[in-house]
Order: structure tokens, then sequence, then C-alpha cells
């Protein structure tokens, strides 16, 4: 276990209660149906990839949903989000309906992108989703082009890009930043610092200690959570999103956390240790949240074990309707290249 | 590899020039900037310096001779290099693949310059060219025989036309089989064979008196004869020694064994006796024409565009002005009897002792069809109404550039002698003191030797030879 | 340095039917093209490097930040993988950008966001999204500019199914292709030829568009059929002129849009000349001029073929700073007339 330097506040402990009374017990419950529902979602595509029902490969987020349902319950279906190849659980979080994106990795024609783009691609453009991205850091930019545009249109919906700690050393990152702040853009950028890109650490791949750290050379506030504690990660959420619509531009949002899994199924994990996978195996965020909501009284045991039941049913029903779905013709192989064909085809 | 002689552009709008002085002969050595030959212009001589040092050859452009702006009339050697065959082949060969850009000439070895460098691949001179890098990849192994090349326009003609490529000579590199290639074949095929009426394309009858090598001496008889009637002729040509070339004499059309087609204007006799030739494989020759033979000989000679004619001799050829002795011709046409065309045959010598029984035997062969003599009147009719000449081919004389010799006999009663006189200077005219109508017939061999003479003129030019015209 | 280019088939739409045709500069006709959209539509917006208050390395955008201030015509830092990224961006969430890069070389640095990106988000997200990006390369050699600002790229976008790359070569065509991009859902590449810039020739005032992918022949011929992009298409004219002299009669096409292309005006040009030149400034290997040989070669055309294709490119090296050698490292006028005459079996 490493030791954490202290380079940035966080929000101490007894502010817990306060964030959790801040909103009613439905918008909680929902919070934890999401976080449930994004690791037994996780955890199904796993075996449904084990048992070679998907084709390619996945990036599991398991071990990192207070991180993705945190960060995204501020936004409504009028903000956008971008996401990374490791974003199942934005696009949850999102309001994703799972059994598109069931649908949608085994390849069928009913999935999110009919079946033509796969995990790392996942979208739901109609809800504000602009979509996993399968190049580190590509989401960045495009994040900030939304962000432009809404600018542009005068409304105060705003833009949370989702990245991991891999993308801030891609110069799309400094460019993104640097863009979203010269123009005062309503950004939210937010890194899930796992601790590691695919083989390679944090500590090995990046000059400074917090990535949050970052934002100073980019002249916006930054800020470092645990990403494991929903609470924490929801208030700082809440704020950048709060500054980001009144118009005072993008927030750095470090959210600490770590994968349970492999960076995909083909890891081997050997650049960390038993030890390690362990130890974070320890700081489960979901059983965190629900011990914190159950310690508050804000849920009971009965409601929990109710809610993981329809998580169940949901993911059941979401495999089933993936499993018998039908996939994309052939003869529709160069249907969705452009959206007007003009002149000779092609 | 040899540097080019062209005949260079040197006023802005010519596009042919002619050489009016070769300052060299053929083998001679030559050095950059030295003066190798005049040309011609509208305006004025221009000089033309040699554009390399070295030896020149392949000298192939004769004085007087139009060549058009840019072709080859020469070639400068390398002391001790190897000639390199520039036979053209439609056009589209370059000696070893130089194109006339004038940036390649400098860039030699580097091959920065990509846009030549796919292009001369593709049009690579089937010549061996010892200086193109892919001229051995570019000749056929020697086992087996080399792989027939034709651009897809000609395929696609060839199957149109129901033809088979490997019959078509190819104009393109390497052989290579084009479109034009394919119709001219398809013109050909669609000309009808002797038996066919239609005329422009009417083929004569011809009889070849000897075989030769070279371009072939080509006889043409006069009105009311036919093509036997150069037989002794031909052998006094052949007894001269002076000449390989091989005789071929063709009946005009409604004479001999021709068909009466192709018989109504001048043009169609032209157009026919070209036709005729170039499907015996004739695209060069020497041309003598005797009286009516004369005229179709001189308009050939002007007007042929497939058929390049060497060097002409006229007999006492009809066309050169109005007066022609129309009774002989009503003589002839009108006799139904051998005793009513003897008279009339005696008129064509100057010594009417020169008519012998096999002359009037061979005449009356012929003439004692009525069908043929009403088809000879339809001629004579044509041509020679009232016996006045339609023809006036005088001016045609001015623009030939081979050499032309006319020989008349100066006791001619058939046509006058005097339409000898006022010919164009370049033009020589002999005449015969005791000849009437048939020279070559009463001065054969003088004749003869004026012809093989005349034919010797026009080959000589071509191989070399300084020719000074101060 | 364009003279008079005949234009045997333009379209023009014009939305009155009598707008005054004037002439109008390269520069001055994409200017107007700009001006046109942005207030016609208020969704359309410029960026890119220096094209504000300096009007632009070209003055392409002049003193269009006058008069539709900062909002309409900014200015980025140097950034264009970030830029082209938020002109992505903006693209797919209601704005309707045109980005400026610089110079075409640029294009390098922002590959990750219009090859992976831009092209592919249609396509990736089932039909879910689009990302109607208008993105503006001032490309080309012969202002000495070397290597890494000189270069003709598009060959390598029309690569990428997705995109869609023109190339005008008149002022006409300049405008009305920007205004067709601008109306275009897809992203569209268009790159400009520098020399270009200051060429000059008629331009109807008012709202039109040229379509693409459609050709233009701008001189009809029967010999040979010469397919030109870009200032090519400019030279080919040219060389058309002089070959006319010398009495070989060329067909002038001007591709104008390299995907997509308009394959039928290639076959139908071919299948009456039987001969084809290429003449392009992109490197000759793998450019342009392989597609439309390829073009020659697998369709009907291919039976109407009497000759061997030329293609003319730019030569295999960078672009020199010398300029002799920059100018021998392109087709000239001169390498198109010689192509020509040996491609009908004439010399000199």
């Amino acid at each position: 276990m490493q030791e954490i330097v202290e380079a940035l506040p966080t929000r101490p402990a007894m502010a817990l209660r306060g964030v959790l009374f801040r909103h009613d017990a439905a918008t909680l419950r929902e919070a934890l149906r999401k976080m449930i529902l994004v690791r037994r979602f996780e955890e199904s595509a796993e075996q449904a990839y084990m048992r070679g029902l998907i084709h390619g490969t996945m990036h599991l987020s398991i071990g990192q949903e207070a991180s993705a349902i945190g960060a995204t319950l501020p936004l409504t279906d009028d903000d956008y989000i971008t996401s990374t190849h490791r974003g199942h659980g934005h696009c949850i979080g999102k309001g994703a309906d799972p059994k598109r994106m069931f649908a949608e990795f085994f390849g069928k024609e009913t999935g999110y992108c009919r079946g033509r783009g796969g995990s790392m691609h996942i979208a739901d453009v109609s809800r504000g989703n602009l979509g996993a991205n399968g190049i580190v850091g590509g989401g960045m930019p495009i994040a900030v082009g939304a962000a432009l545009s809404i600018k542009r249109q005068r409304k105060d919906s705003v833009v949370m890009c989702f990245f991991g700690d891999g993308a801030n050393n891609e110069g799309a990152f400094h460019e993104s930043l640097n863009f979203a702040s010269i123009w005062k853009l309503p950004v939210i950028f937010v890194c899930e610092n796992n601790r590691y890109g695919m083989s390679m650490s944090v500590e090995r791949s990046t000059a400074v200690a917090h990535i949050a750290q970052r934002a100073l050379a980019y002249d916006m506030p930054g800020v470092t959570v645990d990403g494991n504690s929903f609470v924490e990660v929801l208030n700082a959420s809440e704020e950048a999103v709060a500054h980001a619509r009144k118009g005072n531009g993008p927030t750095l949002l470090e959210c600490e956390t770590y994968r349970l899994r492999g960076h995909s199924k083909s890891d081997r994990n050997r650049y960390r240790t038993r030890e390690e996978i362990d130890a974070w195996s320890a700081r489960d965020p979901i059983v965190r949240f629900e011990n914190e909501l159950l310690q508050c009284g804000l849920l009971d045991a009965a409601s929990i074990a109710t809610l993981r039941e329809e998580v169940e049913a949901q993911i059941e029903a979401g495999l089933e309707f993936a499993q018998n779905s039908p996939s994309p013709a052939r003869a529709e192989l160069t249907r969705y290249v452009y959206a007007s064909t003009t002149g000779s085809e092609q | 590899m040899p540097t080019e002689v062209i005949l260079p552009r040197v006023d802005m709008d010519m596009t042919e020039g002619m050489i009016a002085a070769w300052h060299v002969d053929e083998g001679d050595e030559v050095r950059e900037g030295m003066l190798i030959f005049e040309i011609e212009t509208s305006k004025a001589t221009m000089e033309i310096d040699a554009p390399a040092s070295g030896i020149i050859r392949q000298i192939n452009a004769p004085v007087g001779e139009s060549v058009p702006v840019g072709r080859a009339v020469a070639w400068i050697y390398a002391a001790g290099e190897a000639l390199v065959d520039h036979r053209e082949r439609g056009g589209a060969a370059v000696a070893g693949g130089a194109s006339m850009h004038p940036e390649e000439a400098t860039q030699g070895q580097t091959q920065t310059k990509t846009p030549q460098t796919y292009a001369t691949e593709a049009y690579e001179h089937a010549a061996p060219s010892d200086q193109n890098p892919h001229a051995a990849d570019d000749v056929a192994s020697t086992d087996g025989p080399e792989p027939l090349r034709a651009t897809p326009a000609a395929r696609r003609l060839a199957r149109e036309h129901e033809l088979r490529l490997v019959e078509i000579a190819g104009s393109g590199p390497h052989g290579r089989v084009a479109a034009q290639d394919v119709l001219r074949a398809a013109m050909l095929e669609e000309i009808p064979g002797a038996a066919s009426n239609s005329a422009p394309h009417t083929r004569l009858h011809s009889i070849t008196l000897r075989k030769g090598s070279g371009d072939p001496l080509v006889l043409l008889h006069g009105f009311a004869a036919e093509s036997n009637s150069w037989r002794p002729f031909s052998q006094a040509v052949a007894r001269l020694g002076g000449t390989e070339a091989g005789m071929l004499a063709v009946d005009l059309p409604a004479h001999g064994k021709s068909p009466a087609e192709a018989a109504g204007s001048l043009e169609e006799m032209v157009a026919a006796l070209e036709q005729t030739l170039l499907d015996a494989g004739i695209e060069r020759c020497h041309l003598v024409g005797h009286s009516f033979g004369g005229a179709l000989a001189l308009a050939t000679s002007a007007q042929a565009s497939r058929l390049e004619v060497r060097s002409l001799a006229l007999l006492a050829p009809a066309g050169l002005g109005p007066e022609s002795n129309g009774a002989f011709l009503r003589g002839l046409t009108d006799a139904t009897r051998r005793s009513s065309l003897v008279p009339w045959l005696r008129q064509l010598f100057a010594d009417p002792a020169r008519l012998d029984e096999g002359f009037v035997a061979t005449a009356w062969q012929q003439l004692e069809s009525p069908e043929v003599r009403e088809r000879l009147a339809m001629v004579a009719d044509t041509f020679f109404p009232d016996g006045t000449q339609m023809l006036d081919l005088r001016h045609l004389l001015n623009d030939l550039t081979m050499p032309v010799r006319v020989l008349w006999g100066q006791q001619d009663r058939i046509l006058p002698v005097r339409h000898a006189d006022g010919l164009p200077g370049h033009i020589a005219v002999h005449r015969f003191t005791g000849v009437g109508h048939l020279p070559y017939v009463e001065a054969e061999a003088e004749v003869a030797r004026v012809v093989v003479q005349n034919m010797a003129s026009a080959m000589a030019v071509n191989t070399s030879a300084r020719v000074a015209i101060r | 340095m364009t003279a008079d280019v005949l234009e045997h088939t333009h379209t023009v739409q014009a939305e009155k039917t009598h707008d005054a045709v004037r002439e109008l500069t390269y520069a001055q006709a994409i200017q107007e093209a700009m001006a046109i959209a942005m207030e016609r539509d208020e969704r359309v917006f410029l960026m890119g490097e220096d094209i504000g208050v300096y009007g632009g390395a070209f003055q392409v955008t002049g003193d269009l930040y006058q008069r539709f201030g900062p909002e309409r015509v900014m200015d980025t830092p140097i950034s264009e993988l970030g830029g082209a990224g938020v002109a992505v961006g903006a693209a797919m969430t209601g704005s309707r950008p045109i980005y400026e890069f610089q110079f075409s070389d640029f294009a390098t640095l922002a590959m990750e966001q219009i090859v992976n990106q831009a092209a592919k988000m249609r396509f990736m997200l089932g039909g879910e999204a689009s990302v109607p990006l208008v993105m503006r390369f001032p490309a080309g050699s012969g202002t000495g500019a070397a290597a890494q600002h000189s270069q003709s790229l598009e060959a390598w976008f029309a690569h990428v199914p997705g995109l869609k790359v023109v190339q005008p070569s008149t002022p006409h065509d300049a405008k009305g292709l920007l205004l067709a991009a601008l109306e275009d859902p897809d992203p569209v590449m268009i790159f400009e030829h520098k020399l270009l810039y200051k060429s000059k020739g008629p331009v109807p005032e008012g709202y039109y568009t040229v379509p693409i992918g459609k050709a233009a022949v701008r001189r009809v011929g029967r010999d040979v059929t010469i397919v030109a992009t870009s200032i090519m298409a400019i030279r080919s004219l040219e060389a058309a002129a002089q070959l006319e002299q010398e009495g070989v009669d060329a067909e002038v096409i001007d591709l104008r849009s390299i995907r997509p292309i308009d394959r039928e005006a290639i076959i139908e040009s071919i299948r009456k000349t039987s001969r084809l030149i290429c003449v392009y400034e992109g490197v000759q290997q793998l450019g342009i001029g392989a597609e439309i040989a390829a073009i020659a070669c697998e369709s009907e055309a291919f039976d109407y073929l009497d000759a061997p294709v030329i293609r003319l490119g730019g030569a295999d090296c960078p672009l020199p700073y010398n300029p002799e050698l920059e100018k021998a490292a392109v087709p000239q006028i001169d390498d198109i007339v010689a192509a020509a005459r040996r491609i009908v079996g004439r010399r000199g």
C-alpha cells in the first residue's frame, strides 16, 4: 500500500452526512442501484466473455463504481459526457440501458451503435453521451468542443469529460485543458486515476504526484478525492458542475481509485502484486457506500437486498435481449459511413 | 546513344521544311557547331549546325524533300558506336525512348524527375536500346515466340470486326497492336476482291513482268492497249541490268482484264490504281505511264495519299494540252474488222513499216469484241470527247518533288510533241527524232535507259551524296 | 497565373436568378463564402491560428474578424490536435465550425482527431452522430516554404472512409465548394493550393454551391483525357492551349472532388479519347493518379484504352527549397505537353 502524498485538501469525513442529507433517499437509493448495476454488469460481461460469447476484448471498471456514479449524479440529459474505453460505468451513470449495452457487446443491431462500435465506443448521443473513445485522450478535445457549442448556444449545460491517469500525459490532455481555460468553457475534467495506464504505474509515468496539480498549469481549480468514496466524489462533482454552470469555467477533478481487474481481458497482471489488489478490494466502494447509507439510516438492509434482486433481474433480461437480437446485415456494411452520399458512390 | 539531328522549327508557324543543301556526307566526322545542312524556308535559307560531335550517319532527308519539323534527318554517333535501327513504326517510335523534353537531356542518371520515369518505360522503343535499363526485360526470351501485345481498344475493335489480332501488324512499341492498326485492317477487309463491282475500291488486273527487290516499277499502258504491250520493253529494261526492281504492268479500268468500273473519272482511276498496288503490298514504286496511262501516272504521283511514287517517267502523256487525234480514237473504237483497224495503228508509228503482224494481232485481240469497243468508246467520250483532251494536268507537274522525265517522239501523230514545251524547269524532257506515239517501241533501248537512269536518280538521293545546289 | 479558365460545365446555382458575376481572387471568394455562411447561419463560426486581427496567414479571413467579432472568428493557440478535436466536438453538438489549418502539413498534428474521431464517429456510433465539420488547408509548393510547409497530402485523407476531400481550382469553385461543404453533414476537408490564392476568376454574388463529387470538364477534346486536380487543372489547360497549336486536342477534366471521386466523368472521357494522363501535385507514388488509373482499368473504360496511362505527380522527395528544384519536383506545363505528345504518338 502506498503513501498518498497530501498535496491538496480532501473533504474531511465529518462532512459526509452533510453531503448525504443534501439529497433525498430516493436519489441515493438510485445511486446505489446504479453502482450495483455497474458492478453486476461488468461481472456479467466478464462471464459472457470468458464463455466466448463476446468478440474482441473489454476493459472492466470493477472497483471504480463510486467514481463513475458519483461524478455523473449531478448531470441531466441536457449535459454531455465523453468517456473512455473503460467507460461502461459512465454510460450507466448517464442513463444508458444495460440491455442495449449488452446488445452492443454482442455486436447486435439493437446495440447502441448497431453493433458497429463495440465495447469501446458505446454512446447515446440523444441523451448527451457523446461516446466512449478508443483513443486515450481522444474524447478530451471533443468534450471541450461540446462545451464550446453550449457556450455559443447560451445554455447552462455542462460537459463531463472522463479520462484516466494514462491520458494525462497525452498532448490532447494539455491542449484540451488549455482551450477550456482560455475560453472559460463549462467542462469538468474527471480523471479516474486508477494508478496504472496499462502496465505503467502513474508514479513512473507522470511528473507530478497528483494529476490535479496540473490544473495549476491551466489556471483552473484542481481537486483530488478518494475515488472509492461515493460521497467525496459526489461532493466534488457537484461543486465543479455548479462552477461550470455559472459560467466560471472548467475544473480538473481527480478521483483516486483502483481497478480490481486487469487492463483488459488479456492482462496478466504482472505489473502489480496480489497484495495490492487485495488491499484495494478491502476498500470496495459499493460496500463502503452501503455501510454509509445504513449508518445514516437512509436505507435498510431489506431495501438493499431488493435493490440487488432488481439489478439481477435487469441483468438477466438484458443478456437475454442481447442474445436474441439480430446481427447487422452484411449488405449494410458501408451504410453509416456518411450521413449523405453526394456525387458518385465510393 | 546517338544524337538525333532533327529538322528544327526555325519559324514560328513552321510545320515542315525542305533541306536545301547538305554540307556533309554519310559517314563524315562532324564537330559540334559546324554547319551540316541548310533549310529552305519561306523567308530565307537557314544554316543548321551539328548538335554534337561524332560521325554523322543515316542521313535520310534528301535535298528538296519536305520533312516535318522535329523529324530526325540524321544521327550523330560516337566513334565505334553501333548503329541503332530507328525505323519508324506508325509514328510512335523514338530512338531509345528519349523524349523531346529539354530537361530530360540534362537529368541523366538521377531519377528525381518522376513525371518522366514511369512514362518512358511504357513508351520504350522496340529496337534494342543500350541505354534503357529495362531493355533486357522487354526483349522476349529466346525460347518461344513473343506474346501478342495489343491495347484494350485494339482488342475490342478486333472482336467487333471479327478480326484476328495475330494477323494484324502492330504500330506500337514492341509491335503492340493499337486501335488504328485494327481499323486499318478492318477497312482493308471491307474492300472487296477483284470480283467485286463497287467502285472506288475496284481492284485492277495486273501482270508481274519480273520479280525483283526494292521498290518496283509499275507500267501503265495507253488507251486501247493493255499490259502485255509492255513485255518487250520490260525485257529491254532487264537486259540493261541497271536495276533489280520488280516490274508490274497494270490494266487500266475498262482495259485488258480490269473491270469496267472506276473508269468514270480520273480520281476513280487513281483510287483504283492506288488500292490495287497497296493490296499487292506496294507502298512505294516507280511509275511509267504511256499516253492515257501517262495521265493516270501523273495524277497518281500528285494525288495518291498512301502510295509514294519514287520516280515518274511519262511517255507521250495525255493531259498536257487540249489537242488529241480524235479521228484516231474514233477509228480505233469503230473498227469492226482487222483491216479497218490497221490504217489507224499505222498512225502510231513514225515509220509505218514498224507496224508488224504481232502488234496488229495483239491489238485486234482486244478490239475484236464489240463490248470492249463500246467500253473504250465510253472512256474516249469521257476523257477525249470530240478529240479534245478533257484532262488538264499540267499544273500537277509543278509540285512534284520526285525525279520526273517526259519522253516524246517528235513524229507523234496522236498527241502532239509540243505538249512537252513549257514544262517546269525541274522536269527533264527527252524528244526522240524518228519516233511516233510509241517511244517505248520505236526507241526501246533508249527509253529503257532513260527510265532506269530516272529510277536510279531517285534512289541515289535517298542514301547520301551531297547534292549541292549553289 | 490562371488567366481565363473556360468553364464548359460549371453549375452555378444562384439564389437570385440575376446574380451579378464579377472577378474575385480565390482568397476573396473563400472569404465571401464564409461571410455569407456566417450571415445566414449563426451556427457557423471560424477557428484557426491568426485568423482574427491578423487576417489569416494567407489573408483569407481578412476583415471577417472586424465584421463578425471574436465569437465568430476565433483565434486558437498553436494547438492543432486540440483545436481540431474542439471543432469535432462542437460539430457533434449543433455547431458548424470551419477550422483553418495554417498549412496542410499541420494536418499531421491533428491526424488523431481527423482520422480516428471525425471520420469514424458516425460509423462507430451506428449512425447516431454526425460530424458536420469543415476543415480548410492551404497546400502545395511553389512559395519556397520548403519540405514541411509545402506538401499535398490530400491522398492520405482520400484513403479514409468517412471523410470528404475536395480541391477547388478556381475562385468560383472555391466559394461554391465551401458553401457545399457547410451544407454537408459529414466532415469535409478542403485543400486550397497556395499559389491559387491570388488567381482571379468570375464569381457570382450571393449563395450557390458546387456539388461535391462532381468533376468539371474544363476543355472538351478528342485526342487525350487529362484528369487533373487543383493547380494542375490550371496548368493542364495551359498545356492544352499549347497542344492545340500542334494539332493535339486535349480534354481537361478538373476532378474537384477527390473523395468521393467522379468515376463517370473519367470513364466517359476515356471512352471518347482512349488515352489518359493524370496530373496531380501529391507524390506520384500511391497518389490520386493511382486511383484514377485504376478506375480506367477496372471499369468499362478499359476496353477503350489505346495507350498506357501516364501519371504525372510529385517527385519522390520532400519539397526542396531551391526554386529550380522546387519547380522540378512537381509537374509543370511542359511536362504535361510532353506527356500528351508522347501518348498520342508524336515526337517533338
